[in-house]
């Protein structure tokens, strides 16, 4: 009865390798896509992959590029540092020509390094992490935006469409929030005519902030900006109508989440937040989001716009180099211009980041986040 | 299987492995190596969680806890101090030897399952630390560790890697094995056995569990040195108290104090994922089957230790099953 069951288990262990052997085909193009397929992020790695399936699928409907077929190869990440670094090595073993995906900063950060190390070209699409290309490795790009691109968009979007002079600004000492300040308040010093007022902490799991914004209050803020999160969020826009504190409420992306506005209640109306926006929001993902609800029969996810384009600029890159040698991919790649893509123009910077800044205002209507049209 | 037929079995698999050991880096794909890496990585986490379950008996829920501060001090003295990666190697043996005091002092009065609480809450303690603090890079972590460096050669090729691993792991392997047979070794062993009678027999048990405790530090400390380096990034999430039962599973799996099971046992969990990654999404779920299978085969564990067979065969079964619910829980939660 034991040796059956060890054999049972032998053989259970070898059909994944039977299948790894037919799988492998010599003529198709790979393109790596690690995303987290166990664990708690599961999810967004599902939306994700589907969205480069879709992408490689229509290219192969019009033939592929150069005449050969694409493949994705999508590896398990379970968004972790060891297990990423595993399957960053698998990848590049696999043969594939460059690497779009990853999703946690910190299991796409140790792989870039493995890539660097092996001249492979990483897009990657939800890491929103500044290190990430901070590391100036050459072949890492981005399409989502960097966490401290966010507070010179504020900062932009308060003196440009809001007419804001006078700026407060509160964080809650966290290392996002502070950041996302700090970044604000040095894109507003560089602004004539614009004072930030007041600049100062609130403490994490507070209900109660008259005090603040009561010294707030005096100092006749046209904009007052909340970078840190959602639960403090929320408690802060109510307070702030309630002792009629002049100006708007404007929050950091932190605050994209329905409890802002059930917390908030009436008086989240009008309230901004900055953040990036989701796939339906974008008018030029619409093509993107009808085709992909076609063709998996449900709503992409939040990151699944931007794979799309991640994975597409890499097959444009191929396309323009007219070769699959991973150093002539990561020269292309970073030569991009203009792209059009579903989250709108995609160029990038030196370090590899976007330089299209990925942000919009979202305004609260009716106790919904709503997309700002910013000429109006 | 007779005793004859079976030193035949463990003569060869001995060969095997140092053929594989050997072998790997020469013929392996990058891959490959790095599979083979991250196994040396367990071997040395299993070897150091080896001396204080299979040596004295104390269970450690929390383990990954010295595993992380090694890691962070040679991240930190690397990335801030521009310190070479030797000099961190006795500061982080230093301060995980300083953990295991105080982890093990408070520690000494309690034993099984209040133990088993009180190093998951040490575990805990560390890692959300280490999300919070500014010097360990609060949840981001450290990045940009530098290769380790001999003279002007920098190891920074998988093979160069994986012999810096191996060169650990013969380390490692040879304290676990001398620690076994020393006076030490003997003394755990009757500690674990039965402490009153060991206290009886002159045995100091404070003064043994400690150094249990402080020399599990350790091992665990060069191996998260070695592990940062490897990486060259390191962030909380690969601390968790997952990581402190996959290292527990290791030594259950292997055979409780068996230093050639926990070689076999690190090479079953590492490299039975990677093997399983065609299952995709139930990836994780077939590891959990897998790992059930094997502990219905071999409740003993996969190479038990040959002292504690002869002491314990009539108590192995019962606390083998035991053992096999654990790793079963442990696998699905993994999940």
């Amino acid at each position: 009865m034991r040796k059956w069951c060890a054999v049972v288990a032998v053989l259970a262990l070898l059909v994944p390798l039977t299948a790894l052997g037919a799988g492998a085909q010599g003529a198709t193009i790979k393109i790596g896509v690690p995303v987290p397929l166990s664990g708690g992020n599961a999810k967004m790695g599902d939306d994700i992959s589907k969205a480069a399936t879709l992408a490689i699928e229509e290219w192969n409907a019009k033939g592929g590029v150069l005449g050969r077929k694409l493949e994705i190869m999508t590896f398990d990440d379970a968004c972790d540092a060891q297990q990423s670094v595993t399957a960053a090595h698998k990848l590049v073993d696999a043969g594939v020509v460059a690497v779009a995906g990853g999703y946690c900063s910190s299991a796409a950060i140790p792989a870039s390094a493995v890539y660097h190390d092996s001249g492979v070209a990483f897009v990657a699409d939800a890491s929103s992490n500044p290190k990430l290309t901070d590391q100036g490795f050459e072949n890492v790009f981005r399409v989502i935006g960097r966490d401290d691109q966010q507070g010179p968009y504020a900062a932009g979007f308060m003196t440009k469409t809001l007419k804001a002079h006078r700026v407060a600004i509160i964080h809650d000492n966290t290392v996002y929030a502070k950041g996302l300040a700090d970044a604000t308040k040095a894109a507003l010093s560089g602004k004539p005519g614009v004072q930030v007022v007041f600049f100062d902490a609130i403490t994490p799991g507070e209900k109660d902030f008259s005090a603040v914004l009561t010294k707030v209050k005096s100092l006749k803020p046209d904009v007052t900006y909340f970078t840190g999160y959602y639960p403090e969020g929320g408690l802060l826009a109510k307070q702030f109508k309630d002792l009629g504190v002049s100006g708007k409420f404007m929050a950091g992306d932190a605050n994209n989440d329905p409890t802002f506005v059930t917390e908030a209640g009436a008086a989240a109306e009008g309230d901004f937040v900055t953040s990036t926006p989701l796939p339906q929001d974008l008018g030029t993902a619409k093509a993107f989001v009808d085709r992909y609800k076609k063709r998996f029969n449900q709503d992409p996810g939040p990151y699944s716009a931007l794979e799309y384009d991640a994975v597409n600029i890499v097959i444009n890159a191929i396309q323009r180099a007219h070769s699959t040698d991973r150093a002539a991919i990561i020269k292309a790649i970073a030569a991009t211009k203009g792209y059009k893509g579903a989250t709108g123009s995609i160029g990038f910077d030196k370090k590899g980041d976007r330089t299209t800044i990925l942000y919009i205002p979202y305004i609260i209507k009716g106790g919904k986040f709503t997309p700002y049209n910013v000429s109006s | 299987m007779n005793a004859l037929g079976n030193r035949w079995v463990r003569g060869a698999l001995v060969v095997a492995v140092i053929v594989v050991a050997l072998g790997l880096p020469i013929v392996g794909t990058p891959y490959l190596i790095d599979v083979g890496t991250l196994v040396l990585v367990y071997i040395m986490l299993g070897l150091g969680l080896n001396v204080v379950v299979g040596y004295a008996g104390l269970l450690d829920l929390g383990y990954a806890a010295f595993f992380a501060i090694g890691a962070y001090t040679t991240g930190i003295l690397m990335d801030d101090a521009h310190l070479a990666f030797w000099w961190t190697l006795p500061v982080a043996a230093c301060f995980t030897a300083l953990s295991g005091v105080v982890i093990g002092t408070p520690t000494l009065r309690l034993r099984s399952d209040y133990l088993a609480i009180v190093t998951l809450g040490f575990g805990e303690i560390v890692r959300i630390a280490a999300t919070n603090l500014t010097f360990t890079g609060g949840p981001e972590g450290l990045y940009g560790i530098a290769h380790p460096t001999i003279g002007g050669f920098v190891l920074r090729s998988p093979q160069a890697l994986y012999f810096l691993g191996l060169a650990f792991v013969l380390v490692v392997l040879a304290g676990s094995y001398n620690l076994a047979r020393s006076r030490l070794g003997r003394a755990w062993l009757a500690i674990r056995e039965d402490e009153a009678a060991a206290q009886a027999a002159g045995i100091y048990p404070v003064h043994s569990k400690l150094m249990a405790y402080v020399l599990g530090a350790v091992f665990a400390g060069a191996a998260g040195s070695f592990f940062a380096v490897k990486l060259t990034a390191i962030n909380p999430s690969s601390f968790t108290f997952i990581q402190s039962v996959t290292i527990l599973m290791v030594i259950i799996l292997g055979g409780m104090g068996s230093l050639p099971g926990v070689i076999l046992a690190a090479a079953v969990i590492v490299v039975l994922p990677e093997v399983l990654r065609a299952f995709d999404q139930v990836r994780m779920f077939a590891f959990g089957i897998g790992l059930i299978i094997l502990m219905l085969v071999r409740p003993q564990g996969l190479w038990p230790s040959r002292i504690g067979q002869i002491e314990r065969r009539a108590v192995a079964v019962s606390e083998a099953s035991a053992a096999a619910g654990v790793a079963a829980d442990a696998a699905a939660t993994t999940e």
